[in-house]
């Protein structure tokens, strides 16, 4: 049952099914105490005037006891018979033959309605009670008064309750097939956006992640089915455009050198004479750029999912002091001590500062300032715009696309980023005046020794 | 033949130089875009190999300017950008080849070669003048069954002028493609060459190609 359509008419159809059958029954129900109820007041009428046959009638009441007797005579459906307080039977209908009517006696006074069967198997619907006698009985004689059954043939009632019932159970089965083929056509229409939806996608793959879904089409149920889709495709087509230019750009930054060892190796291969110690050397170079590219990919890919890190106190002055080369001067300002991961955090100056250093003009105004829980580093960037701040991180950015520079593959600032998250820092790059600052903030400040002995003091 | 390069890898370009050189080609070389497109425009090259990734300006921005100057120049984009898509682009931009990095030297110099031949709307790699065969492959010409000895400069003189036979060649065209811009040839060294060239058809007897001197226009290579 994986489809909706199924699910829904699984779900649909049985409860319909429930439904009509609650109704049914409650019809059924209400029609057979209806009927009873009208047997029911008809058997009330008849008893009033039942005990007027026990005696003579006199001239008054012999036409009304002739009418009476007519209702009981043989062959009729209606019935009565009425026994003594001792049981015996006083009287008794024409109509009910050789049988007998149940005696369930002695009855109350107050009159009760029963279903009761004849010997012979006829339903009867009955009236029972007890007839108070004017004369006191004498003493030891029992109660006193007459015990009265009357009797409805039921026949006729319970054909019109099967009458009921086969016409229930034909429209039952007409109006749940019925009900069943409206369920499946309204869930079939009503489902219809979600196929168009799932077709529409269905034709989405890499090679067009461009498509996008129309809302608009949609019943508002989807519509935010659509939009999120296409959130998700817009991201989709942003990570294939990043993965592409990613591996567009690594082999760039392989296959150039590699060009360039193959072409030199030809040549010292076809014309030795042409091939010298420039031609190794630059062999070597390129060997080199290879290697450095292939380095910091692996790096990344470690350091992206290398396990826990331990923090130790670290004075970032002489740190920051040992990644500044000894042919370069940079003004560095202010110390703190900080707790954090010493590997992570020489990764990041060593690059940050690499950075400052190679692209940097010559004889340019470094600086570095040390706050308590940050570090700046300064220099002109004379080439850098301001929107190429959002993609200094990026995998192989360069400003210079053509990426003559050999030594820089690119991956440098990547590789900050990516331990500085790891350490819950944070780069910010900012640049005023083509001056550019790359801000390292976020350390958790630790007391020096010194202040700590200090303060105990 | 004589061709453009650039490219800023240095190590490739000297790679490059060396093999066409050695197979006969004149070969200038700028590491830069803007550099490139002046020289371009500037000389009358046979052929130029563009890297498409440049300091100043990209291989493609070059190659969109010649077009737009209507320049016929045969182009050869050497890159490092293998996408299908980088491809259909640099060939849609006006390319006439299209080589990704790394390569084999043995093909590019087969490409540069195709693309020459079809600069003088050649399709085969022989040439025929007379009963003189020049193998622009193998650099070897030969008479019937004797084969010429030439020098390659020799070579490169009398293919030039196969190629453009029953046409008056100038004493600058064959400067401007024989040589190269760091050779500075001397006014007398086509006449040189010339003379060389003639004294070595000589050995082909009766029926040999001659080199006609037009004064004050040139030299026309005969049947």
């Amino acid at each position: 049952m994986k489809s909706i359509g199924t699910r829904l008419l699984f779900m649909i159809l049985p409860a319909l099914a429930v439904v009509w059958l609650i109704c049914s029954s409650a019809l059924y129900l209400s029609t057979q105490k209806a009927l009873y109820a009208s047997v029911d007041k008809e058997l009330a009428l008849l008893a009033v005037d039942t005990p007027l046959l026990l005696s003579r009638p006199n001239e008054r009441f012999r036409k009304r006891f002739q009418t009476k007797a007519r209702i009981y005579e043989e062959g009729a459906a209606y019935y009565f018979q009425i026994w003594d307080p001792k049981g015996n039977t006083r009287k008794r209908s024409p109509s009910l033959r050789d049988q007998d009517l149940p005696f369930l006696g002695p009855f109350q006074r107050q009159k009760s309605y029963h279903l009761r069967q004849l010997p012979d198997g006829t339903h009867l619907r009955t009236i029972e009670y007890r007839i108070m006698q004017k004369k006191k009985p004498p003493p030891g004689r029992g109660p006193r008064g007459m015990n009265l059954v009357v009797a409805k043939d039921l026949t006729e009632v319970r054909e019109t309750l099967k009458d009921l019932r086969h016409s229930i159970f034909l429209s039952t089965l007409c109006g749940l097939t019925i009900a069943g083929l409206i369920v499946v056509w309204s869930i079939k229409k009503g489902l219809s956006p979600l196929g168009n939806l799932s077709n529409q996608i269905s034709t989405i793959s890499s090679k067009n992640l461009d498509y996008r879904l129309d809302p608009s089409d949609s019943p508002t149920e989807l519509q935010l089915v659509s939009q999120k889709v296409n959130n998700l495709l817009e991201r989709l087509e942003e990570a294939f455009e990043r993965e592409r230019r990613f591996g567009s750009d690594l082999a760039h930054e392989i296959r150039t050198p590699t060009a360039e060892i193959k072409a030199l190796a030809e040549v010292g291969l076809t014309w030795p004479e042409e091939f010298g110690n420039a031609e190794l050397r630059n062999i070597f170079q390129s060997a080199q750029r290879m290697e450095s590219t292939t380095e910091a990919i692996l790096a990344l890919t470690r350091l992206s999912s290398a396990a826990e890190l331990e923090d130790e106190e670290i004075d970032l002055r002489p740190l920051i002091e040992g990644h500044i080369p000894q042919d370069r001067e940079i003004n560095v300002e202010g110390a703190t001590q900080v707790l954090t991961n010493r590997s992570y955090l020489d990764i990041i100056l060593k690059n940050l500062i690499g950075n400052a250093v190679a692209y940097a003009p010559e004889n340019d105004d470094l600086n570095i300032t040390i706050a308590e829980t940050s570090v700046e580093i300064t220099n002109t960037a004379p080439d850098l715009e301001e929107q190429d701040l959002t993609r200094l991180f990026e995998r192989f950015w360069r400003k210079d696309e053509s990426r003559t520079s050999g030594s820089h593959a690119g991956l440098g600032l990547r590789l900050a980023s990516t331990c500085a998250d790891r350490l819950q820092l944070t780069i910010t790059p900012l640049l005023r005046n083509q001056r550019l600052t790359m801000k390292l903030e976020g350390f958790q400040h630790v007391s020096p020794p010194q202040e700590q002995s200090s303060s105990l003091r | 033949m004589r061709l453009l390069l650039v490219e800023d890898s240095l190590a490739l370009a000297k790679a490059i130089t060396i093999a066409l050189r050695k197979n006969g080609y004149a070969v200038d070389h700028t590491a830069d875009g803007n550099e490139g497109l002046f020289m371009a425009q500037n000389n009358n090259y046979d052929a130029a190999i563009f890297d498409i990734m440049l300091p100043g300006m990209s291989g493609l921005e070059i190659l969109h300017q010649l077009r737009k100057d209507a320049s016929p120049l045969k182009i050869l984009l050497l890159t490092a950008k293998d996408t299908i898509q980088d491809r259909v682009t640099g060939l849609n931009q006006g390319a006439d080849d299209y080589l990704i990095k790394p390569f084999a030297l043995d093909e590019l110099i087969a490409r540069v070669a195709v693309m020459c031949r079809r600069a003088y709307h050649q399709a085969d790699s022989t040439l025929q003048v007379g009963i003189l065969e020049i193998d622009t492959l193998s650099k070897q010409a030969r008479c019937g069954d004797q084969p010429l000895t030439l020098r390659a400069r020799e070579f490169n003189l009398l293919e030039y002028l196969a190629l453009k036979k029953d046409a008056v060649v100038s004493r600058t065209e064959i400067e401007e493609h024989i040589y190269d811009e760091l050779a500075t040839p001397m006014s007398n060294v086509v006449d040189t060459a010339i003379y060389s060239l003639r004294k070595a058809l000589t050995a082909c007897g009766e029926g040999a190609p001659t080199i006609e001197t037009r004064r004050g226009q040139g030299y026309l290579l005969k049947p």
